[in-house]
């Protein structure tokens, strides 16, 4: 971004002048999470599900996989959980075979804790623990729920909200557009990814402190 | 043994009752006016008294986060602005490489509100309002609350409300201290939104800039700049693909006095990544 920067900095005529120290707590520029980009191939990874069973992203090859960055403690997630929303998206698409791996990177979850919300939220798929973070920071996960694509030939489609109402409120999903489910229909279809990039919303991923 | 079963089912459920009636954040609706005169314009503020430790959000809420909103009711005769007013946000660090914009211990958003010549009182105005708030967690909470106001020959106005800090003023995008707006690389997929601010040195410590809530593009840190139009702040943007409309947003400048005050200046912006 700083090319980007610079460059607009000459289109203005600017020529940058103090590197704001006041700023100096300040996050990356947005896009800088990670060095993941539309296109690049999905870093690989092997994390256990809520049964103890290793998952590795290799198993799915030739696959379309949609990872779902999840924290049941986050109204945001509780909101496409509440009535059954994500599991509904998740049932259809994974009746097209595409795969559905949520994946919680929340430092606090165990095992113990993704079965125990499997079961109550009545999911159906696995949730992968990440509990030190390695594998969502490899993605540059940033939110709950953040959501990925992965395509057939392993690589980035789709990184992004799961859909346009970045509200916590249950009653609005049915009349968002669901932005997963427009990039599977898409991809189910052999076509391009019409919107591969949105702007994820809800709580952050919360992270193991170093 | 049915005793201890009975009273531990007993304080269960005072501990449940008192983890349901437990808020991080206690609401209540000032009306600028403690009397009002029928026909005169009016505000109503909503202060949210925000638990130690924990913060909520302005319009742009960052990495993450979400506004408070407000559902207003009012008789017949009052009309109340649904587009809330926000004061100057703060930069909250939210994880590692995450910032929220928002506010800790004290939140007070403002409504303009109207009122007809033929109203009579007192007249009740309720507020549905949601929030969320976070911590290491984040808690949807939300409240009912109401205000009356009396309706009298002269409009009085609240002490109560006039001790609130104001919020962001509006601010048109070409202003005497000179312009402000977007740039567009010529590709479009790249942007950097700027807003000058005199001719003098700028001291980092003393300005921010806040993007505005816009979907379909990501910012970065806001830069001091300088060249022979004066001192500007920017802030660097990228385009997300996929953009089917201009979109507009207001972003907010804010400004630090010696003594610590800030003012926001919100400055409008428009967006047009059509390709």
């Amino acid at each position: 971004m700083k090319t980007a920067f610079f460059s607009f900095a000459l289109a203005l005529g600017l020529t940058a002048i103090v590197s704001l120290t006041a700023f100096a707590e300040d996050k990356h520029a947005g896009h800088n999470h990670g060095k993941l980009a539309i296109g690049d191939a999905a870093p690989a990874f092997t994390l256990k599900d809520q049964a103890g069973k290793d998952v590795s992203l290799a198993d799915f090859s030739g696959k379309i996989v949609v990872l779902e960055w999840f924290n049941e403690g986050c109204p945001f997630v509780v909101k496409h959980y509440k009535e059954g929303h994500m599991n509904a998206v998740a049932a259809k698409y994974t009746d097209k075979g595409v795969v559905w791996l949520r994946v919680n990177s929340t430092s606090k979850s165990s095992q113990d804790s993704n079965a125990k919300i499997a079961s109550d939220w009545k999911i159906a798929g696995p949730i992968l623990l990440d509990a030190d973070g390695e594998v969502g920071q490899d993605y540059g996960a940033t939110n709950t729920p953040h959501m990925y694509i992965v395509n057939k030939e392993g690589k980035l489609a789709y990184r992004g909200a799961i859909d346009s109402d970045s509200s916590a409120d249950t009653s609005k999903v049915a009349g968002a557009t669901n932005y997963v489910a427009k990039a599977l229909d898409e991809l189910v279809e052999g076509k391009p990814v019409s919107q591969p990039e949105t702007k994820a919303y809800g709580c952050t991923v919360k992270y193991a402190k170093n | 043994m049915l005793g201890w079963s009975a009273a531990l089912i007993l304080s269960l459920c005072f501990a449940s009752l008192s983890v349901a009636q437990h808020k991080r954040v206690v609401v209540d609706v000032v009306p600028s006016a403690s009397t009002l005169k029928a026909g005169d314009d009016f505000q109503i503020a909503v202060r949210f008294k925000i638990e130690s430790g924990w913060h909520m959000y302005w319009l742009n809420p960052g990495d993450s986060g979400l506004p408070p909103t407000v559902e207003w009711t009012a008789p017949e005769g009052i009309k109340i602005d649904p587009k809330l007013a926000f004061p100057p946000p703060k930069r909250i660090a939210a994880g590692e490489e995450l910032i929220s914009y928002g506010y800790e211990d004290e939140l007070v958003v403002f409504a303009s509100a109207t009122s007809d010549r033929q109203i009579s009182g007192p007249i009740r105005i309720g507020a549905k309002v949601s929030w969320l708030v976070c911590k290491d967690t984040c808690i949807s909470e939300k409240a009912d609350t109401s205000t009356t106001i009396a309706i009298g020959p002269k409009t009085a106005p609240n002490p109560s409300f006039q001790a609130f800090p104001s919020p962001a003023t509006v601010q048109a995008a070409k202003t005497e201290h000179g312009d402000s707006g977007v740039e567009l690389t010529n590709d479009r997929t790249e942007g950097t939104i700027f807003a000058y601010l005199g001719k003098d040195d700028i001291d980092p410590a003393r300005v921010d800039l806040f993007p505005p809530s816009v979907e379909y593009a990501e910012f970065g840190k806001p830069t001091i700049v300088k060249n022979v139009k004066g001192s500007a702040i920017t802030i660097p943007f990228r385009v997300l693909p996929g953009m089917k409309e201009a979109a507009d947003g207001d972003a907010m400048l804010v400004r630090t006095d010696d003594k610590g005050n800030r003012t926001g200046t919100l400055i409008p912006l428009r967006f047009d990544f059509v390709k």
